[in-house]
């Protein structure tokens, strides 16, 4: 677990490293209290969930001058790091879109396990893995991976003190994995695991 | 405390679990297609239950009635508000029905799913779920783990949410020891449930052991809204007006919700300057 301030410093040390603001990650403040990081990420599929291109969702930036194909389209995947009050540790929201329509539960599960056969479970109970909750400071609704057990799972990683470890790069290389979301290495700095 | 306290106190909890309230259930004028106007649909629900579990007969009542018929889009509004269904409909009655008509008139929309605002709600075990989830978060304020729950069987889930569904006591009672957590309990569940700007605010307050049996409502009250008049302001606790010297431990012993949570709504809030 680690306190708020503590997620905010490590936000700002996170967005603060060259190759993480080339991925795109903004540290956003809003305006009454309350601090998370977002990144939105785009790809082009074909309509019938032929996602091959973006199944390890390492996304190209989106041009905005490439005329789309007709029988492709574009989704945005809208990630968001925020802090959990009641678990405290970060917590990653997520929304997708495909031209603007929203996607359902199993929708983005299936777009961001598309081809990666041995990646989720068979019989995968899709609750355990996406949940639907109110964004913590923007009130609105998102999926989220809950974060019940995250603060277990780092102690398993790191017997150092919380404070003192890059802690939003260590859990994102974890939980980021599941969405695609990869950590630059140079954001980590090994003497802090 | 003597035995005839605690008997009481028991005997509180078994009628706020009794609470059940009716509603008036109508469609929204501009969504229906047909020349005929449906009749209301009206019926009783247990205050510690859910909205969404009307879903399927609410759907059933008003389908002839209705063109698009998307299943997750149905969502309940009163008076302009949306209803968010992830809080238990007593709670709901309590902050937004504040003129206290019964039965409680509520209105269904099919179309214009407010995205931003509520889950989707496409089956029961999204219901289930999000229950489970705010459990969860209970168990780990008062204990700082949910292994209880993760382990807790298929059956006994089911077992605990027809509970609550049907309002069964006992059965929730005996459910709630297969997930009785070891350890000393850290963080009281505390929620504070208003309205701002014509949505619902939903505030977590927890509170140690310590604190909890210290304090009483109104100084709770006072102490986390020092600029409301907690004197004039309307308290609600599961449908009662509690006294402000209610002891906050016995509030919590008896008003809980199956949920863990103590839900304290406000209404009639009046701001200090």
């Amino acid at each position: 677990m680690i306190s708020l301030d503590h997620f905010e410093k490590s936000c700002r040390d996170f967005v603060s490293n060259q190759d993480v603001q080339l991925q795109g990650w903004k540290f956003c403040v809003v305006d009454g209290g309350g601090v998370y990081l977002n990144v939105v990420k785009r790809c082009d599929t074909r309509v019938e969930v032929n996602v091959k291109e973006c199944e390890e969702l390492e996304f190209e930036e989106h041009d905005p001058s490439a005329v789309a194909v007709s029988n492709t389209s574009v989704i945005e995947f809208d990630f968001h790091i925020a802090y959990h009050k009641i678990f405290k540790v970060p917590f990653l929201l997520l929304r997708a879109t495909v031209d603007g329509i929203q996607l359902g539960q199993q929708d983005i599960i299936q777009h961001l396990s598309e081809g990666k056969d041995d990646w989720l479970p068979k019989e995968l109970n899709h609750y355990t893995f996406l949940t639907q909750g109110e964004h913590p400071v923007l009130g609105t609704i998102y999926f989220y991976l809950h974060p019940c057990q995250t603060a277990e799972l780092i102690t398993t990683v790191t017997d150092r003190d919380f404070e003192r470890i890059d802690y939003v790069a260590v859990w994102l290389s974890f939980f980021g994995r599941a969405v695609g979301l990869h950590v630059p290495m140079s954001s980590i700095s090994n003497k802090k695991i | 405390m003597t035995n005839t306290d605690i008997i009481r106190d028991s005997e509180v909890r078994r009628q706020i679990w009794k609470g059940a309230i009716p509603l008036l259930i109508n469609i929204s004028s501009h969504e229906i297609t047909s020349l005929q106007t449906p009749y209301p649909f009206y019926v009783m629900i247990p205050r510690q239950s859910y909205l969404p579990t009307l879903g399927e007969s609410v759907r059933n009542h008003f389908v002839d009635y209705v063109s698009t018929f998307n299943k997750s889009d149905l969502w309940f509004e009163c008076q302009g508000e949306v209803l968010k269904w992830n809080l238990p409909v007593g709670v709901l009655f309590d902050v937004h029905n504040t003129s206290h008509n019964l039965p409680w008139s509520i209105t269904v929309h099919f179309n214009a799913f407010p995205t931003d605002k509520i889950y989707k709600c496409l089956s029961e075990s999204d219901v289930i779920w999000t229950y489970l989830n705010t459990l969860k978060e209970a168990m780990y304020l008062q204990y700082n783990n949910v292994n209880s729950i993760m382990m807790l069987s298929k059956n006994d889930q089911t077992k605990l949410w027809e509970a609550i569904k049907d309002n069964k006591l006992n059965d929730y009672d005996e459910t709630k020891e297969q997930f009785k957590a070891d350890g000393t309990l850290k963080l009281h569940p505390i929620r504070i449930v208003y309205e701002l700007n014509k949505e619902v605010k939903n505030e977590l307050v927890p509170l140690s052991d310590e604190e909890v049996k210290a304090e009483t409502l109104g100084s709770f009250l006072q102490k986390v809204k020092p600029n409301r008049d907690v004197e004039r302001t309307n308290v609600v606790v599961q449908g009662i007006k509690p006294s402000l010297e209610t002891p906050l431990d016995w509030l919590i012993d008896a008003c809980s919700h199956p949920d863990q949570f103590l839900y304290i709504c406000l209404t009639n809030v009046i701001n200090l300057n």
